[in-house]
């Protein structure tokens, strides 16, 4: 028994303390592995069989509708692919490169609850797939969270309202930033420091602003549902609603995502200037952002 | 080959998903089920085994490593130490032990929460020590054995 529990305090210290333990955890991951996909399967083929139920006037509808918006998507590239020909040319006259396409792989979530007081998901993509910790996670409607723990078969999600995720947002009409915090109980994040005299609404939306460098700039992240105003306190309470359906998706979008650099005659220029830390080697998104205000 | 059997399927339903209404409500399978068998065969269930299961378990829960094996570990050997006795409470009180264990255990994680300056959970955190008590007759009741 002494010897028991000396052990597991060895290890919860190790565990709590060490960087390097993270490698062996997710190793141990293994172990998890056979006993989630025990739990996964039967629910994963009661799914199957429901959708291959599903009936024929149903798909009929709902092909109907996926044409309609690959129509609307469609229209939009054009769109878009206009509007990157301009970005482009900004980009160019202020010396960034432009950033390239960034890699995407769809992961499925694993049907298994992991912890009831953290907010975390299992996916079924792993080291070999080249997941990495910090990698962020999509749904098609925004930020669903990050990576936390790369094993051998499956990875561990953070989602954005755990309260230990932050993101770095920024409001989409007014250009102001402000950091999302998760509230740990499943629903909202909340913006922490914002001045109760900054222009935000209800209503307004916010967009990753790659500061932080982890989650790539202008993915859709919430929408602001109460501002509140507390007499004697500096900062306003703000509580946003995430897009993502983070109780509802059954796939995610993992995201590489490709850092913009700078021309290597401005990173010199960088180097130079007494201004730049010296152990950031300046070639990020969200630096060109800084650098050209 | 029923202690494997009892094992993987508390095992499973540590993870199993569950409505967000319901997910503060799981009781400590395990737990209840290591108590279980400590009650049954004292002799025979080591100390080394549950510890490795427990640390299973903080595994499929991403725990702090070793936190859930100390603490099974730690009851299970009081369970063992003070088996003559509990074995013969009637169904009521045994019960209100298991209650009283179970929220010994999650009144040392709780505090191990407090220590590392983990978020605390909410009132409903503690729920799980009434639910895993109410699972208990489903283990001990010998006229209706429903899961083992």
């Amino acid at each position: 028994m002494v010897m028991l529990a000396v052990a597991s305090l060895v290890l919860m210290t190790l565990d709590h303390h060490l960087d390097g333990f993270a490698k062996l955890r997710s190793n141990l991951s293994v172990v998890a592995v056979p006993i989630r996909y025990i739990v996964d399967s039967p629910i994963h083929w009661v799914r199957w069989l429901g959708s291959g139920l599903s009936r024929q006037e149903q798909l009929l509808r709902e092909n109907a509708e996926l044409h309609a918006n690959e129509l609307l998507l469609q229209a939009k590239i054009h769109e878009l692919s206009e509007t990157n020909k301009v970005s482009h040319q900004v980009q160019t006259l202020l010396h960034a490169n432009v950033h390239g396409d960034s890699k995407f792989l769809v992961a499925e979530l694993l049907a298994v609850d992991v912890d009831a007081f953290a907010e975390q998901l299992v996916i079924d993509k792993g080291k070999p797939q080249g997941v990495y910790v910090g990698q962020p996670v999509f749904d098609a409607d925004g930020v669903f969270g990050q990576v936390i723990n790369v094993g051998p078969m499956t990875s561990l999600v953070m989602l954005v309202t755990d309260a230990h995720s932050a993101i770095p947002v920024q409001v989409e009409r007014t250009g102001t930033r402000a950091i999302a915090v998760g509230s740990g109980d499943g629903n909202y994040l909340t913006l922490l420091h914002v001045s109760d005299t900054t222009d935000i609404v209800k209503g307004d939306r916010l967009l990753t602003s790659g500061l932080g460098l982890r989650f790539p700039m202008g993915y859709p992240v919430g929408i602001v549902d109460t501002v509140e105003h507390v007499a004697g306190q500096g900062f306003a309470a703000i509580k946003v609603i995430p897009f993502a359906h983070l109780r509802q998706s059954r796939q995610v979008l993992l995201v590489w995502p490709t850092r913009a650099s700078f021309l290597p005659q401005v990173q010199e220029q960088l180097q130079k200037s007494p201004l730049t830390r010296p152990e950031s080697p300046a070639n990020s998104n969200s630096d060109a952002e800084d650098n050209t205000e | 080959m029923k202690f494997m059997f009892s094992v993987v399927a508390a095992l499973m339903l540590e993870i199993l998903p569950l409505p967000l209404w319901a997910m503060h409500l799981r009781p400590e399978f395990l737990l209840i089920v290591m108590i279980y068998w400590a009650l049954a065969m004292p002799y025979r269930v080591g100390l080394g085994m549950v510890w490795l299961l427990g640390l299973v378990a903080d595994i499929l829960h991403s725990d702090l490593l070793g936190e859930r094996a100390l603490l099974i570990t730690l009851i299970v050997s009081l369970v063992i130490k003070l088996h003559a006795r509990i074995q013969l409470f009637p169904l009521g009180q045994q019960m209100l032990i298991v209650f009283l264990w179970v929220l010994l255990f999650q009144s040392i994680q709780f505090l191990i929460f407090y220590i590392l300056g983990h978020s605390l959970p909410g009132y409903s955190y503690w729920l799980a020590s009434f639910t895993s008590a109410l699972c208990w007759p489903l283990l001990q009741n010998r006229s209706n054995r429903v899961l083992i």
